[in-house]
């Protein structure tokens, strides 16, 4: 073997995981029950729902071995689910613990102006080691997400949003297509690189920063705050260099996402969609990321009954779906082919973890009624399957 | 010339290299250049001489690293150094090529670079403008002409481990340019123990930025009579934020070198006896640095010098100030002015004359940049504070 072989050797392709026996077995199932968004139990105080967030630096572990540094609500990506039902009074108490500045916004919410968590518009930033109270009536009903809105180009793909799903009193979904379980999918692209360069250098200028917060002598233009583009204009000549200028950053490119997650997750750590036949199965989809999605599902159409939380008058069926950044979409999935689908993004540059394919938002539809004759994956002939080391096969039909 | 051409050329090869689509791992490619411009004015015993360009110190640095199969890292790192225009060494000199493999505790480097013969970096112009004071001196160099290149870099086998938090503890085989060249085995050997504050956390620090202790012995060393020894120096080092603020900050550093010397050096006749005689040097550096709006603007800084050679028939000793500004003009290039004196007696007199003055305008530009990213540097906030990742 010579230096060239052995060099070439190294670059092994990963192995599979969606083989029948391995999806239906009920250890898998188990593990699954964790790969969708926590429900964050609230305390009830004279009628208000009350929650409490916090938000922390965190380790998300994207697929085995591979983890990055993440701004976490409750040490989770996403952050906790937060279910009400419509016209619930809701408070959130939101506790920075970063060296960073936050905010949380409600997408898609009718929340008074001020509770919009917009900073500096709305707000002023929660600093470091505050605590914002956000105080709401729960409108309109629907699938909603909430998330942060300070540097939201980096906070977001670093980890910090969440779903936000409004009951509503009475649910013409379930009226028409009556379902039997219901999934939340949070899709999101981090450039993980970018998000850890930025985390850096925002780290580090933060110290600084509140180094001379607590001696009192933060100015306006350390704030980046300008009462009026002249102000702005003078400061620029004299020596300020505004964030839209390369040198202010840690780095001047643009993110370039080489992960995709569902949940916080890559394939194969993505979730699985159970299912059994005769089932109809709703999933909420929310685009908390900055990249378009087209979601197709093999072998079934399912019906478009919500955009942005707000149910279709005339659901429509499909089998792609073009989930836009900020956008939700709530699908009814109808059990009526058995088998085992994937469901992934048909741009598969997102089907990729980290340049490599398959991974990213790579899913499958599990039918958990497969009989056992059919468990065992379409068979080549002259071809032993058994005991060769060939169960998973399936990666071969993935190689689209 | 030829040299330097080969070398653009093998960079050039390498950057293609990188950009093809071979299902081999791309490493990160870090770039770092340097270049040091100045205009010299020095006056020496009555004598008065211009150099009108002097880019010593200019410098071009590539790396090339990955992370292993393991927790480790690997790093491939060569450094080129544009010399002084009558330097022996020729027009490049290879100042860094080494392999390193690193892990959040621990530090190998194999090949050639800074050697351990200094504890820390002083605010001069150029690295070599207090080379005989901040650095254990070379006795394995030539006689003849005086190249810092001889005496600031090594080929070495360097392990390093993080025994306590901010503590590292490092031991190094080396070898330094024979002159004659006639050998390339080992003929230095040293250890340290340093407490160092990283650069990403000097905010949270009141006082103590580091604190090092360390010695080195040269092995076989030629003595006059034609036998030989070890020749052991022993330092020490101490970094002071002086005022830690982010606008006006003062920093102060000093670094104290002892000499044990060969016996049987009374007189100081070349630079061999120089770095062979017992000697005591203290050099200490007071510095300014304004930042603006987190950039650094401007910085003055005052560098003073004092070496005494007890062991000498005549009384001999040197000292010396140096004092500069700089202001930075754009994004990693400054402007500015270096004034220098140095004063020697006895012995040194005859060697390096009575006193010299220096002045230098200078203009510098520096650059660093990353393609490929793939991992953080083991000393970022993320890694110190939020748990490191390999
Ligand atoms: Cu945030």
């Amino acid at each position: 073997m010579d230096r060239r072989e052995f060099l070439a050797l190294s670059a092994a392709v990963p192995g599979l995981l969606l083989a029948p026996k391995i999806l239906l077995a009920e250890a898998a199932k188990k593990a699954n029950t964790s790969r969708f968004p926590r429900p964050l139990e609230p305390a009830i105080r004279d009628g208000v729902k009350e929650y409490r967030l916090y938000i922390a630096i965190y380790q998300q572990e994207l697929v085995p071995d591979f983890s990055f540094h993440t701004l976490a609500f409750n040490d989770q990506v996403p952050g906790p689910e937060i279910r009400v039902k419509e016209g619930d009074r809701v408070r959130v108490y939101f506790k920075n613990n970063t060296e960073l500045n936050h905010t949380i916004h409600w997408h898609g919410l009718y929340v008074p102006w001020r509770m919009d968590g917009v900073p500096y518009v709305t707000q002023m930033p929660v600093m470091p080691g505050q605590e914002f109270i956000y105080e709401f009536e729960a409108r309109p009903a629907g699938t909603h997400f909430y998330h942060c809105h300070w540097g939201t180009l980096l906070h977001l793909q670093a980890g910090m949003y969440g779903s936000l799903i409004i009951e509503p009193e009475s649910d013409t979904v379930a009226k028409r297509f009556p379902y039997d379980r219901e999934y939340t999918l949070l899709y999101s692209a981090h450039d993980v690189n970018y998000v850890r360069n930025e985390l850096d250098g925002m780290l580090t200028r933060m110290k600084e920063r509140m180094y001379l917060m607590k001696n009192g002598r933060f100015d306006a233009e350390r704030f980046n705050l300008f009462n009026s583009v002249d102000e702005l204009k003078k400061a620029v000549r004299s020596g300020y260099r505004p964030p839209y200028t390369n040198n202010m950053r840690a780095q001047a490119d643009l993110p370039d996402p080489n992960w995709f997650t569902v949940n916080g997750k890559s394939y194969p750590e993505t979730p699985y969609l159970y299912i059994k036949t005769g089932e109809s199965i709703r999933v909420r989809l929310i685009n908390a990321g900055g990249e378009s999605h087209y979601l197709h599902l093999h072998g079934h159409d399912f019906w478009l009954v919500c955009d942005d939380g707000l149910p279709l008058e005339h659901p429509r069926q499909m089998n792609t779906l073009h989930l836009a950044p900020g956008k939700t979409h709530d699908i009814i999935i109808e059990g009526n082919n058995r088998g085992i689908w994937t469901f992934h993004d048909h741009d598969t540059r997102r089907v990729t973890n980290n340049g490599l394919y398959p991974g990213g938002n790579l899913m499958v539809l599990v039918y958990e009624d497969l009989p056992m004759e059919e468990r065992a994956v379409g068979q080549m002939k002259g071809m032993k399957m058994e005991g060769a080391g060939m169960d998973l096969l399936p990666k071969i039909a993935l190689d689209e | 010339m030829k040299k330097f051409l080969i070398t653009l050329v093998a960079f050039a090869l390498c950057l293609a290299a990188a950009t093809s689509s071979r299902a081999e791992l791309t490493p990160e490619i870090q770039l770092g250049i340097k270049g040091v411009f100045s205009l010299d004015y020095a006056r020496q015993d009555g004598n008065s001489d211009t150099t009108l360009v002097n880019f010593d110190d200019t410098s071009i640095m590539l790396g090339f690293r990955e992370k292993l199969y393991s927790d480790y890292r690997g790093q491939f790192v060569v450094g080129m150094k544009f010399t002084d225009p009558d330097s022996d060494l020729g027009p490049v000199f290879y100042n860094h090529i080494f392999l390193r493999i690193e892990d959040k505790k621990s530090d190998l480097l194999f090949g050639r670079s800074r050697a351990s013969t200094t504890l820390i970096e002083f605010p001069t112009l150029r690295d070599d403008d207090t080379l005989l004071y901040s650095d254990i001196l070379n006795p394995h160099a030539s006689a003849a002409g005086f190249e810092a290149e001889e005496y600031q870099y090594a080929s070495m086998l360097r392990g390093s481990y993080l025994v306590a938090d901010k503590v590292w503890l490092q031991a190094n085989i080396s070898s330094f340019k024979e002159d004659p060249l006639e050998d390339f085995g080992v003929n230095a050997a040293g250890l340290t123990l340093e407490y160092l504050v990283p650069e990403s956390q000097r905010w949270n620090r009141k006082v103590l930025q580091q604190i090092g202790f360390g010695f080195n012995t040269f092995l076989d060393v030629e003595q006059p009579g034609g036998s030989s020894d070890n020749l052991i120096n022993t330092m020490a080092s101490l970094v002071l934020n002086v005022k830690p603020d982010p606008v006006h900050f003062w920093d102060l550093r000093a670094q104290t070198i002892y000499n044990n010397g060969l016996s049987g050096i009374d007189a100081i006749g070349d630079l061999k006896d120089m770095s062979q005689a017992e000697s005591v040097s203290l050099l200490a550096s007071l510095r300014y640095l304004n930042r603006k709006l987190e950039w650094p603007n401007a910085q003055v800084a005052l560098t003073a010098g004092y070496k005494n050679f007890p062991g000498l028939q005549v009384d001999t000793n040197q000292y010396g100030f140096i004092l500069n500004g700089l202001h930075r003009i754009g994004s990693g290039f400054d402007v500015g002015l270096q004034l220098a004196y140095d004063s020697f007696t006895g012995d040194l007199a005859a060697l390096f004359g009575k006193d010299e003055f220096r002045m230098q305008a200078f203009l510098t530009f520096e650059f660093d940049t990353r393609w490929n990213n793939q991992f953080d540097e083991r000393d970022s906030l993320l890694n110190l504070e939020h748990g490191y990742i390999p």
